[in-house]
């Protein structure tokens, strides 16, 4: 069959593709990975390898990367969905509502034409899910326990052992745990000294676990605890998936083909046919393989799959952590001096298990926000900007931010569509989302929960930020796994249901996202995918 | 529906802001009405045929065995609306007394008026007595419909759009009770009037409740400010936070003999009740007037042509500033927030972004405290101030932050950013020294305020 493109195509190149691509390409299968694949290192190259303080008093060039040469840095509205999103960040994000446009009153889609994907902006929390969750998700567990494991040694995963186990799951190769930050050992302590207390309360503390490396892991570097983490990662210490796709294309037969936006494929007699279009020369291609992996990110890989299967004006669910920032005032550490060194990511995980039986749980993430400028302060501060100003950087080493998530199971009223455009040849996806009354409710007692224990460690909440639906940016359950035989479904092997060549491997495919970073477990389930398709292709 | 020619329809609450044009609608469309009034209150009718005047009360029951003969349909409006301790009695004994003649008068068809506020969770006592005579209607056997209007509007500048409107009108800052994100969907009265009689001929709404709404989803700010434009104003809005609210509203119940809000208002106009009007079209076939329309014919036709050209405001046009307005005013913010002048790097690259960032300037649309602060630098700090509580998206307070993103991104000046360690004691009294200052300057900055409102 030489007149393949490839034995596999795989579309994208975030944590889910290029995990998913690396068992078969290991396999010494060929192949292709298709992808639009930005990537702007402009502003990037200007940050000096400092730390912030240092660049803070000294770069004159700073207010290239950090307001953005077009000013695209500046927001002078409320806090919106995205502050991590920094000028250096913004291709991540670029031109996906024009060319794969999404529609919805109630919730803010984010798509990624980047090479590396979502993986470029992200927080580098690492969560192994829990047994129960992963059954939920529509994951046998003790298939996925050994992709864990693979996955988690290439991507270097820091962190420890401690109260959080039980909750957060387990993997084993980890690097020693990064370094934390005045305020988050502050609190880790305070926790510490009264543990049995919040326990029995079903509050558990400890370091999260990072895809951020503590010790060089091959050509990547130790985090520089710069503090400079939204902004620049030179030395690629947190994870980017691009840093996998280098490493594929070392071998022979892989390629990754950029400039291409995948629009549909179609099943032949004996392999697929993928059709896409060439960005640079703006005419359809067609490649064919004898699989095809979709792993497009949860709505591009709905997209394409709707399409493929002419499934207009056909509503296919989706779920969406709901997430909310709670600002605090970390009022035990007024006036102390901040360490400098130390890093931007998350500091401390809390899960709190309001029934006790591992279910519903609520999680946060505790970041300092100094990094992210003292302006984005000033904006939510009443007062007039010259006392403000000198009253909020006194304040600003003792503000954190707990970024609290939920759970996201498929209701009813919660679907994607993809409908038919104005002109001939267009569509665009349709969303439905509104929080149900249930999971709204559960939400506010957890976070009245949460609030009340942020209190006894010493962080004063000044406010709750609800930055809307969709902007926790972890979408999923388009096509979901499941056992039953149900049209646009997946299979729990990850093929596509009713088709015979097509796998779903990312987001699009888990049924329910638990109430934690959803990325490390795509990442599992790809490497699961390929495997399985490594398997398919020996028979 | 079917009918005895001879039959009446009674119409409780006549006299009330949607009693009148319901009984107005009802003769219209050929009914005979019983227009049910207290004793208490002057008649609000002319006399004509088909219409029949009664007094009646809801707390006297043989009143209204009196006015239900020869009456074949109610169309309940009557309520005590404020929180009042007889609120009870009026509303849920009313509800009960109404039932009890209805059953002994031989009348099976009742149209009961609800209101929203009575699906939200925490209810005041007009919202929980509202609910509780829902209840009694559902369970009478009767044929009941109920309709839950939201906010109601008229020519008759009653309920929540009148009290607003006699703020927008009378005050140069209008309180808002809550954080102005409530969503209501205001309906004409006159469409409300529509909807009863749509009711009482279509049979297929008996047992059913509607939720009545006009088409526009507004939020509460937004519904200040289209009134505030319908007369060619531009209100600032003081948020008032929620706790705050309750208790000034229980204050005022407490002291007032008639307060203008009631702990029912507050906790109507902060619940939101996802108020579903799909029904009431599809069954009623009911297609009520959308916002400015009626906002239209109730307050006069003239200043809409000047509202809706700009978002929803009233907003004159000037000349888009010159790079010499622009740098005067970077000159000026910037000795107002560091005490230094700006290099001329810094200057060009303010007005770059404010060309980018501000686009409504360009447009010819600047904020008045701007424009005073352009005429008066020294009025900034004062201004800044009350913008701060008065008008947080001001543009004012959009380009001081512009302002200060610049500086901050500064190396020269990142020890203004940047914080230093302290004594918490010494931290304390600077913070403390802070709010007294901004205190004092939003005290004088008020009044500066408004006079920079004045054109």
């Amino acid at each position: 069959m030489s007149n393949f493109s490839a034995d596999i195509i795989v579309v994208g190149s975030g944590p889910s593709a290029v995990h998913a691509a690396y068992p078969l390409v290991e396999s010494g299968r060929s192949v292709l990975m298709l992808d639009v694949g930005y990537r702007d290192t402009t502003y990037e190259s200007l940050v000096p390898k400092q730390p912030f303080t240092q660049i803070r008093r000294t770069d004159p060039y700073q207010h290239r990367y950090f307001l953005g040469d077009q000013f695209e840095g500046i927001s002078l509205d409320p806090l919106g969905a995205a502050p991590q999103i920094t000028p250096p960040r913004q291709y991540v994000v670029r031109n996906t509502q024009i060319m794969t446009p999404v529609e919805s009153r109630s919730f803010q889609a984010v798509e990624s034409f980047a090479k590396g994907g979502l993986g470029g902006a992200w927080g580098a929390v690492a969560f192994p899910f829990l047994d129960n969750e992963l059954v939920n998700a529509g994951l046998v567990p003790g298939e996925l326990r050994p992709h864990y494991e693979v996955v988690a040694r290439r991507v270097g995963i820091s962190g420890c052992q401690d109260d959080l186990e039980p909750l957060r799951g387990v993997i084993q190769p980890l690097l020693p745990a990064l370094e934390i930050d005045r305020n988050a050992e502050m609190i880790l302590s305070r926790y510490e000294r009264r543990r049995e207390e919040f326990q029995r309360e079903g509050v558990y503390m400890g370091r999260p676990l990072m895809a951020t490396l503590s010790q060089p892991l091959g050509e990547r570097e130790a985090q520089p605890y710069h503090d400079m983490d939204f902004w620049s990662n030179r030395g690629r210490s947190v994870y980017n998936p691009d840093t996998t796709v280098k490493e594929l294309e070392r071998h022979e037969n892989f390629s990754y083909r950029n400039g291409r936006l995948v629009e549909s494929f179609r099943e032949e007699q004996e392999g697929v046919n993928v059709r896409a279009k060439s960005l640079a020369r703006d005419e359809p291609e067609v490649f064919t393989a004898r699989r095809l992996i979709l792993a497009a990110g949860a709505l591009g890989t709905g997209r394409i799959a709707l399409r493929s299967l002419g499934k207009y004006d056909v509503p296919v669910p989706l779920t969406c952590n709901m997430h909310m920032y709670v600002p605090c005032l970390h009022y035990r550490s007024l006036g102390k001096s901040p360490k400098d060194r130390c890093h931007s990511l998350a500091q401390l995980t809390i899960i709190y298990d309001p029934s006790g039986d591992r279910d519903h749980l609520v999680q946060a993430q505790l970041y300092s926000c100094r990094s992210l400028l003292l302006y984005k302060l000033l904006k939510e501060s009443p007062l007039p900007f010259r006392e403000s100003l000198r009253a909020m950087r006194s304040l600003l080493a003792s503000m954190v931010v707990f970024v609290i998530q939920f759970e996201d199971y498929q209701t009813p009223g919660n679907t994607c569509t993809l409908r038919r455009g104005e002109n001939a040849g267009q569509d665009y996806l349709h969303i439905d989302y509104e929080p149900s009354g249930e999971s709204a409710r559960r939400a506010k007692k957890g976070v009245k929960a949460l609030r009340r224990f942020m209190r006894r460690l010493g962080c004063l909440p000044l406010r709750s930020v609800e930055p809307g639906c969709g902007s926790s940016v972890h979408y999923a359950s388009l096509l979901p796994i499941s056992g039953e035989e149900k049209p646009l479904t997946t299979e729990p092997s990850g093929r596509l249901r009713g088709t015979r060549q097509v796998y779903i491997a990312d987001g699009a495919a888990l049924a329910y996202l638990p109430a934690k970073g959803l990325t490390l477990t795509l990442m599992a389930n790809a490497n699961r995918v390929g495997q399985n398709i490594v398997k398919d292709l020996a028979r | 529906m079917d009918m005895a020619s001879d039959k009446y329809i009674l119409v409780t609450g006549a006299a009330g802001f949607i009693g009148k044009p319901t009984v107005r609608h009802l003769l219209r469309r050929g009914w005979s009405v019983k227009a049910m009034v207290r004793a208490s209150r002057p008649l609000p009718f002319s006399p004509q045929e088909r219409l029949q005047v009664v007094y009646a009360d809801l707390c006297d029951p043989g009143s209204l065995v009196n006015a239900l003969k020869d009456v074949g349909v109610v169309v309940h409006l009557a309520a005590a609306k404020a929180d009042e301790k007889w609120s009870t009695d009026v509303n849920v004994g009313g509800a009960r007394r109404l039932v009890d003649a209805c059953r002994r008068a031989g009348c099976a068809r009742i149209i009961n008026i609800s209101s929203q506020s009575a699906k939200t969770a925490r209810k005041g006592i007009y919202a929980r007595t509202k609910r509780e005579a829902d209840l009694v209607f559902e369970n009478s056997g009767l044929r009941v419909t109920t309709l839950l209007p939201s906010v109601v509007y008229g020519e008759e500048k009653s309920g929540v759009f009148g009290t607003v409107l006699k703020f927008v009108s009378k005050l140069p800052i209008v309180p808002v009770l809550g954080d102005g994100k409530w969503i209501s969907a205001p309906v004409y009265a006159e469409d409300v009037a529509e909807a009863i009689c749509l009711c009482i001929e279509r049979d297929q709404t008996i047992g059913k409740s509607y939720d009545i709404g006009g088409p526009d989803l507004v939020t509460f700010d937004d519904f200040v400010d289209r009134i505030a434009a319908h007369q060619g104003l531009k209100r600032p809005k003081l948020h008032i936070p929620f706790g705050i609210a309750v208790m000034a509203a229980k204050v005022l119940v407490a002291i007032l003999p008639k307060s203008p809000v009631t702990v029912s208002n507050v906790l109507g106009s902060n619940q939101n009740t996802n108020i579903n009007t799909g029904p009431a079209i599809a069954d009623l076939g009911f297609h009520p007037l959308d916002f400015d329309c009626g906002l239209r014919k109730v307050l006069g036709e003239t200043e809409l042509t000047q509202a809706v050209d700009g978002p929803g405001r009233k907003e004159e046009q000037y000349p888009a500033p010159a790079d010499a307005d622009l740098s005067a005013e970077c000159l000026v913010f910037t000795r107002y927030l560091i005490d230094q002048a700006p290099p001329k790097e810094l200057v060009d690259r303010y007005i770059a972004a404010s060309r980018v960032l501000v686009p409504e300037e360009e447009s010819g649309k600047q904020g008045a405290e701007l424009r005073f602060v352009r005429r008066h630098p020294l009025a900034l700090p004062f201004l800044d101030a009350a913008a701060g509580i008065l008008k947080r998206k001001s543009l004012l307070r959009r380009k001081l932050l512009l302002m200060t993103a610049i500086l901050e991104a500064t190396p020269a000046y990142a020890g203004f950013f940047l914080s230093e360690p302290s004594h918490p004691f010494v931290l304390a009294c600077g913070l403390i020294w802070q709010g007294f200052r901004s205190a004092i300057k939003v005290v004088l900055g008020i009044p500066v305020f408004w006079i920079a409102q004045k054109p």
